[in-house]
């Protein structure tokens, strides 16, 4: 389970990045937060990942305090960030090794390797293949594989279907559902407001570091998250 | 979870290119510049011997009161690790029956072009390429993970961050001191070919590992520099460019410009002004000695009733010419022991102020370059090499031991006397005192040619040891200090 309690974040400069923002993801839930450039959606992220010192409110893992226990709290949570480049000359079952031994999973074969990597969809050849020879599709789901492997109950993902084709997006929208089925609660920021429509359980829409809305999947079913997004986006071009 | 992070460090490393340009240059440079070193010290070697055999030759009979016995300084044998001051300090040393002996540079300076270029030998690899490498191995190793948000993936983990940057720091080294040992190895075994020198005596086999530990000391500090500087900036390219300054100050600049900063501010006249200083003294007291001669001839002259002291030893009855002649060369023994030790004082005296000014001056010099951690490593491995300033100080110590043993086996056999003849001209007579013949006496051989141990070498260069270590802390400290801070995203 993730949780903010007003989370907010004014940086040094006085820039207000996140203002009193609260919203929590339950297990088995997907919640995407919508919103444009520096709306505040990675800063969120940053905060979870304790990257920043927040300048007041909290953020829970699983109930724990991320900026006063940052290392237990980051035991129950993976990430995904927006661009994976992860090590270009290490092979992409090198770079889950690393990373699953990271994870706290230091005892995976080779075997297990290869079937995390056929879960997500990555083709058989490109496991032993050098990471830098990958498209960013392939890259992307080296990152949920390495999500995948760590098993932590929460996910944490950043524009994860930013510059995807759409037979890639579609794919990593399919994983995401899997995971959900698992029992994951998945924390993912996008500007894609047609994959958010297609497996958001709760859609937040954020605004110079407001959350300006909170509607739940019957909401924004009912009405036109389109037309939502479009009018908040709309207040904030005003 | 370190052996994780520091697999993975030395895993990356090994398939970088960087990793392939540092064993092609360790494995090219070092033995390249031992090989071309090694031919060098034994052509200077084979000068040496053919110096001291033409000595030899050319001394075989005229052994006598008056004889220079020449010893040379042999060169280094580990100046192929540093050739440093070699060239420049004096290799002959000769005695002479005052008791003092000189010191000068045989052959000089053979205008070589690689006097313009500076030789590359163990130090000047490591001291700039090495350095450079080092630089290069670690500009991007906070920034290049945090631009490929690979840092941003391993900090989402259980990771305490002093866990991340001790791998880097060690994994980053370990992989760097690869090709460097291999290369060593193979130095070893090019020294072992060549049979330039005997490389398993013990003292050499100590100075050896001694600056391949201090080399090792000096890169891990330059390469905690090289992360320190990466985790203070937020680009590689940045980065790059700021360790690239601090190269250029600390090979280039630093080193250069203290010597001349030391001259500015501590101003030490020339040798020609010492010269000229020499010989006006010396003519004054020269002067005063002649002064004292006629006085003493004037007083003779009286005593024996003659107004001129021209007319002293021609214009008196032969039987009291002769008695004047006796009680001036008695009475001037005390005037000449006074010249000669007014004249060897003064010369003294002059020769230490300029020597203590001079040094005073290098000291200056030697502690403003410190502020660079490559001068730090240049005085210790040249003086371990015995190409150092402590080298001038040594060959001082083996000229005073062979002046001793040429005194004892040449000089003390003779004796000598200064007599002046009823003409008013001085002659010298000299005598053997076991009444050997000069051609019997063998020439004065210098028997060894004494290099300052190890010990006494570290005991003296404890500063730049001490900087050494110190710039590590801080580097290190700094960058393990700036990491626990490091903003990730």
């Amino acid at each position: 389970m993730l949780k903010a309690t007003d989370l907010t974040k004014r940086y040094e400069d006085g820039h207000l990045a996140l203002d009193h923002v609260s919203f929590e993801v339950k297990k088995g839930e997907i919640f995407c937060l919508l919103g444009a450039n520096g709306a505040g959606k990675t800063t969120t992220i940053n905060l979870f990942l304790d990257f920043i010192e927040q300048s007041d409110g909290n953020a829970y893992i699983e109930g724990i305090d991320v900026h006063k226990e940052p290392l237990e709290a980051k035991k129950y949570v993976s990430y995904v960030s927006e661009n994976v480049m992860l090590y270009g000359n290490f092979t992409a079952r090198q770079n889950l090794d690393f990373f699953a031994k990271l994870g706290g999973k230091p005892n995976l074969t080779k075997d297990d390797y290869y079937m995390y990597m056929r879960q997500v969809g990555l083709q058989e050849e490109a496991f032993e293949m050098r990471l830098k020879n990958f498209s960013k599709g392939m890259r992307q789901k080296v990152g949920i594989t390495i999500a995948i492997i760590k098993d932590a109950p929460n996910i944490l993902l950043d524009e994860p279907t930013s510059g995807l084709d759409p037979k890639a997006a579609a794919e990593f929208v399919k994983i995401l559902k899997g995971l959900r089925e698992e029992g994951k609660s998945i924390l993912m920021c996008t500007h894609d407001i047609f994959r958010a429509k297609e497996i958001a359980d709760h859609v937040g829409i954020m605004k110079e570091g407001r959350l300006v809305m909170l509607r739940s999947r019957n909401d924004f079913l009912e009405d036109d998250l389109e037309k939502i997004y479009l009018e908040y986006m709309q207040e904030a071009v005003v | 979870m370190f052996k994780n992070l520091f697999l993975k460090e030395i895993q990356e490393t090994i398939y970088t290119q960087r990793f392939f340009i540092a064993v092609l240059l360790c494995l090219l440079l070092i033995p390249t510049g031992t090989y071309v070193s090694l031919k060098d010290y034994g052509q200077r070697h084979d000068s040496y011997n053919e110096s001291m055999r033409l000595y030899k030759e050319r001394s075989e009979g005229n052994v006598g009161i008056n004889f220079r016995a020449e010893g040379y300084r042999p060169p280094s044998e580990l100046s192929f690790l540093s050739a440093g001051l070699e060239s420049s300090i004096p290799n002959k040393i000769m005695t002479s029956n005052s008791g003092r002996f000189s010191i000068e540079s045989e052959s000089g300076s053979d205008m070589s072009q690689s006097e313009l270029f500076g030789k590359i030998d163990f130090q000047f690899i490591v001291s700039y390429v090495l350095t450079l490498l080092a630089f290069i191995f670690t500009f991007a190793s906070i920034t290049g993970e945090k631009e490929n948000a690979t840092l941003r993936l391993i900090m989402s983990n259980q990771v305490p961050r002093w866990k991340v940057i001790l791998a880097k720091i060690l994994g980053n080294y370990m992989v760097f001191l690869a090709p460097f040992v291999i290369a060593l190895l193979f130095m070893m075994l090019i020294i072992t070919a060549t049979g330039s020198f005997n490389i398993f005596s013990v003292e050499i086999l100590l100075k050896i590992g001694a600056i391949v530990l201090i080399s090792m000391l000096f890169l891990l500090s330059m390469f905690s520099l090289g992360i320190l500087v990466s985790t203070m900036t937020k680009r590689s390219m940045t980065s790059m460019v700021v360790l690239l300054f601090i190269w250029v100050v600390f090979a280039l600049v630093v080193p250069k410009l203290s010597p001349m900063t030391a001259e500015a501010l501590y101003a030490v006249k020339s040798q020609q002004v010492l010269t000229m200083e020499k010989r006006i003294a010396g003519d004054a007291i020269y002067n005063d000695y002649k002064e004292k001669q006629i006085d003493l001839l004037d007083r003779i002259a009286l005593d024996y009733g003659v107004e001129d002291e021209g007319e002293l030893f021609g214009n008196i009855v032969p039987l009291e010419s002769e008695k004047a002649l006796e009680q001036y060369n008695e009475e001037k023994v005390p005037l000449d022991i006074e010249y000669e030790k007014r004249i060897s004082s003064e010369m003294r005296k002059l020769d230490e102020n300029y020597k203590n000014n001079k040094r005073t001056q290098t000291t200056w010099a030697r502690n403003l370059s410190r502020i660079s951690p490559i001068s730090s490593f240049a005085y210790i491995v040249s003086e371990i090499a015995g190409t150092g300033l402590l080298e001038r100080e040594n060959i001082e110590q083996n000229a005073r031991i062979f002046q001793d043993e040429v005194k004892e086996s040449v000089y003390d056999k003779f004796e000598q006397r200064e007599y002046h003849t009823s003409g008013g001209s001085s002659y010298f007579s000299s005598n053997s005192k076991d009444g050997i013949k000069s051609e019997e006496i063998p020439v004065p051989m210098m028997s060894s040619y004494v290099r300052k141990p190890l010990a006494e070498i570290l005991q003296a260069e404890w500063v730049d040891i001490m900087l050494l270590l110190i710039f590590n802390v801080l580097f290190f400290a700094g960058a393990f200090v700036r990491f626990l801070r490091y903003d990730v995203r």
